[in-house]
């Protein structure tokens, strides 16, 4: 297995990463570190105490919302999905990290 | 974790469910796994994946520092409020009680006053503080809970509520006894000892969360 990787990157990419997923439908915070798992092939490892502050922090940045859903075990699970402001902040991050890989492709050739 | 400040009562239903999912999960047979984990085991495992509540609300702290602070403020205007209330049935019966057995201006009614003001206050606050302890799970009752489980809190608000009204009458009645030194009248000596009184639970608080701010980095380190 590779190493994870340094925890820099892995703290600047959470944002797009979360907004990326969630562009894909809404999810709950366990499902979406599973997403991030399987999407890296095991070399992003998300723990719980990093993710749900980024939610959170997201949630209150108003990029995402979020609803309380009560499962068929009665069981409550809170689901977030993107918001028209968060759409537009994926939009741009798309176009800041293309250009940073795209620089390094063309430099590493 | 409810009790602790860094973390709201929905954050902790998020992290519960979260919990669950991986219990549920780890109960599952994998093509890895042998067998499935028994109940208990997944639930082991998971919590201990999930880490320690210390540890996770360190992590949210991070995320947000200013939260802590304006939820404690949130309560701590409360709970002067409802110690104020409290504090201001409790000097009313004093009151009463304390014209109806002695005379005015004697020294006897003035520490009958400020002891039925002590006891009463500290009586109320630890009730308060029991009724919390015993854990009132009750949504509507989670933040008042959550407030009185903090004892720097129901210190401080006590000794906030209680410091100027127990010790001004015994106090105003040293400055203005006709033994002291230098005599003041009735008046001028309560506002006197007002204003040497306000300066007691502000510098109690000072301490009581200069304490815990060391306590909190002693845990951290």
């Amino acid at each position: 297995m590779p190493n994870p990787l340094p925890k820099e990157l892995v703290a600047a990419s959470s944002k797009p990463i979360v907004l990326a997923i969630l562009a894909r439908g809404e999810n709950y915070g366990y499902a979406i570190i599973q997403e991030v798992r399987d999407r890296s092939q095991g070399r992003i490892e998300w723990t719980e105490g990093m993710l749900y502050p980024v939610l959170h922090r997201l949630e209150e940045q108003k990029l995402i919302r979020a609803r309380w859903v009560v499962g068929e075990s009665g069981r409550k699970r809170k689901y977030y999905r993107l918001s028209p402001q968060g759409t537009r902040a994926l939009e741009s991050d798309r176009a800041d990290w293309s250009a940073i890989q795209g620089t390094l492709k063309a430099l590493w050739g | 974790m409810l009790s602790n400040e860094t973390i709201r009562a929905e954050d902790v239903d998020e992290l519960e469910d979260h919990l669950r999912q991986m219990v549920e999960d780890l109960s599952e047979p994998q093509p890895v796994r042998a067998a499935a984990l028994s109940a208990e085991e997944a639930f082991l495992i998971a919590s201990r994946r999930l880490g320690g509540a210390q540890a996770i609300a360190s992590e949210f702290a991070k995320s947000d520092p200013g939260a802590v602070w304006r939820r404690r403020w949130i309560w701590m205007l409360g709970g002067f409020i409802g110690i104020s209330l409290v504090s201001t049935v409790i000097r009313t019966a004093a009151s009463i009680l304390r014209a109806q057995v002695f005379s005015p201006n004697s020294i006897g009614g003035a520490i009958l006053y400020s002891a039925i003001v002590f006891l009463g206050i500290t009586g109320v606050i630890a009730l308060a503080y029991r009724a919390s302890r015993a854990g009132t799970s009750h949504g509507a009752f989670r933040f008042a809970a959550r407030a009185l489980s903090n004892r720097v809190g129901i210190v401080g608000l006590a000794l906030l509520a209680m410091a100027p009204w127990a010790l001004l009458v015994p106090l105003g009645w040293v400055i203005s006894s006709p033994d002291a030194t230098v005599r003041f009248s009735r008046s001028s000596a309560s506002v006197f000892a007002q204003l040497g009184l306000s300066f007691a639970p502000i510098a109690a608080l000072t301490w009581l969360l200069w304490s815990k701010r060391r306590h909190q980095t002693s845990v951290t380190s």
